[in-house]
């Protein structure tokens, strides 16, 4: 074999990663960081679609407009309500699934599958199931109350202010519980036995294994769990979308539905692109605590 | 004590899980004229709403569409990803690590950044209410997490089996398609069920993208044909619910242990 040819051999197997690389790669530069970096740029543009001579560099205009406007800030106040009221639910009915799972009841397979169905369900689909649920006229959840007597009056669920944001964490809350079960029971699974069977004999109750034992265990898969659900959660638009459309008056309004109303309701993607990025920047934070985290445990 | 509140708590799960869903399929068996009436279980069970669902509304055209979609960017996605995912697995190189943490970047950015700055570059390309504008958005978030799973399948083949046939003089690439991926082919099919789960299901992209019904998949569709209506049937809208609903939840269900490995390995984010 010639001098040449060794080369050449030596050069294909250096290569060979980066070429197999190189179509997944390509696609995700001009489908993702193409458009990202778009989005940087139209936010500091006055870009109306109805209007286009009306294009111009605004530079830092479209943030300082966010800032100014109240529907903004009111959008802040709800996502948190709407990130701290879907986690924080999701967590708790997520704990108690998987406390349930983990333990050696009858039917134990079959339920770890039944509790899976919420997740597979469209998330449109659970919006639509919620809305018939929670119907003002027709719904079972007012007939049921109705019928217990708590309340006197049908509640309007999906059009009363304060309300609205409530069923949308709701539904979401059904939809993605099986999420943090899933990721507990794993969590849950990795606790030796030895443990409990130590805190027993030091005579621990149930109450007190959970406390002093599963919990201080469990506790770093929960936040690693938390810190992906609350980047899922301010980002996810559908169902209070299509349960409230954001409202009424925008009180279901979150940040990242606002950004979508502002893009696909007003045709602005300037100013739609920089509440994007104002969300991207308040989620960075949190990203950053994830991908530290996740970095420990990349496939190797 | 313990014991039933176990038994409670299971119950509990139970019914916070199953109870919407049954009502969902309750009602969509529920003749219409009963389901706004005072009686909140139906006289007999009726497949008119079932029938009306099919015949009536634009469900078969967004079904049919939704496969397409569906199985195109599960096409896709697969083609582009079992290359990059097995040269994570075999070869190390420089950037190796880097790339790998790109990749997860890119899975965290979220639809609502990309959906922005993607509209006017789908205007401008001729892509709005095409199958190909919707296959290339889904791939976005398709890509990275097959990448993902099938790094991790691959992971799991011993490298020895390629070393040998190797010795026996297949190529490299022989003894890839021989070897390792008939063996990671489980994981391959469950990868690729994931991908066609994401994009039946994907609302946000569908929705910017798609101006008339053309190409519109059942997420979108069906809300449109929701918001539409006058006086709504809620006994169709359960009955268009439950028929998009159940093909995904089966093939769920077939697949769930792959489901929960993975969720836990951090390939699906929700």
């Amino acid at each position: 074999m010639t001098a040449f040819a060794l080369r050449g051999a030596r050069w294909r197997r250096r290569a060979a990663p980066y070429l197999l690389l190189s179509p997944a790669f390509a696609l995700m530069a001009l489908l993702v960081l193409l458009p990202v970096a778009s989005a940087a740029n139209m936010s500091f543009y006055n870009y109306v679609l109805t209007r286009p001579w009306a294009y111009r560099f605004v530079g830092l205009d479209n943030y300082a407009r966010a800032l100014a406007d109240p529907i903004f800030v009111q959008a802040i106040g709800v996502t948190a309500v709407w990130i701290a009221g879907v986690v924080g639910l999701q967590l708790a009915i997520g704990l108690l699934f998987a406390l349930v799972l983990n333990e050696n009841i009858r039917f134990r397979g079959a339920l770890r599958s039944l509790v899976l169905v919420p997740w597979a369900t469209p998330s449109v689909i659970c919006a639509f199931i919620f809305m018939w649920l929670l119907d003002g006229n027709h719904g079972i959840v007012n007939a049921i109350l109705l019928g217990l007597g708590v309340i006197a009056q049908p509640i309007q669920w999906l059009s009363t202010p304060g309300v609205s944001l409530w069923a949308a964490i709701i539904a979401l809350v059904w939809h993605g519980a099986p999420f943090f079960a899933v990721m507990l029971l794993a969590g849950l699974q990795t606790i030796s036995d030895e443990y409990y069977e130590a805190a027993e004999i030091d005579g621990a109750g149930a109450w007190q294994r959970f406390r002093y034992v599963t919990f201080p265990l469990l506790l770093p898969t929960m936040l690693v769990t938390v810190l992906l659900r609350v980047i899922w959660t301010a980002n996810h638009v559908e169902i209070p979308l299509v349960m409230t459309q954001g409202g009424p008056a925008n009180s279901a309004t979150t940040l990242a539905i606002l950004t979508i109303v502002t893009a696909r309701g007003r045709l602005d993607y300037g100013y739609a692109a920089s509440l994007s990025m104002w969300l991207a920047a308040l989620l960075a934070v949190v990203a950053v605590a994830y991908l530290r985290h996740r970095a420990r445990r990349l496939p190797t | 004590m313990l014991a039933a509140s176990i038994r409670l708590g299971a119950a509990m799960v139970l019914i916070w899980t199953l109870a919407p869903f049954l009502w969902a399929l309750l009602t969509s068996f529920t003749p219409e004229n009963e389901i706004t009436g005072e009686a909140r279980l139906p006289s007999h069970l009726s497949f008119d709403n079932y029938v009306y669902a099919w015949r009536a509304t634009p469900l078969p055209l967004y079904f049919l569409n939704t496969l397409i979609v569906a199985g195109l960017t599960t096409a896709l996605s697969i083609a582009c990803s079992i290359s990059a995912a097995y040269s994570f697995s075999r070869y190390r190189f420089a950037g190796r690590g880097a790339l790998i943490l790109g990749l997860l970047v890119i899975y965290l950015f979220p639809a609502t950044l990309l959906v922005i700055p993607l509209f006017p570059i789908m205007r401008t390309l001729g892509l709005l209410d095409s199958y190909l504008g919707l296959v290339l958005a889904h791939a976005t978030h398709a890509v990275p997490f097959c990448v993902w799973m099938l790094t991790g399948y691959f992971d799991a083949i011993p490298r020895d089996l390629e070393e040998a046939a190797e010795l026996d003089g297949a190529t490299p690439f022989g003894a890839f398609r021989r070897v390792t991926l008939p063996l990671a082919m489980p994981g391959v099919a469950a990868t690729a069920i994931f991908a066609f789960l994401y994009s039946w299901q994907e609302y946000l992209f569908v929705l910017f993208f798609t101006t008339g019904e053309a190409v519109r998949t059942l997420p979108v569709g069906l809300q449109v044909f929701l918001s539409g209506e006058l006086d709504v049937r809620w006994g169709a809208i359960n009955a268009q619910s439950v028929i998009t609903t159940v093909p995904v939840v089966a093939l769920f269900m077939l697949l769930q242990r792959h489901f929960v490995r993975g969720l836990t390995s951090g390939a699906l984010k929700g």
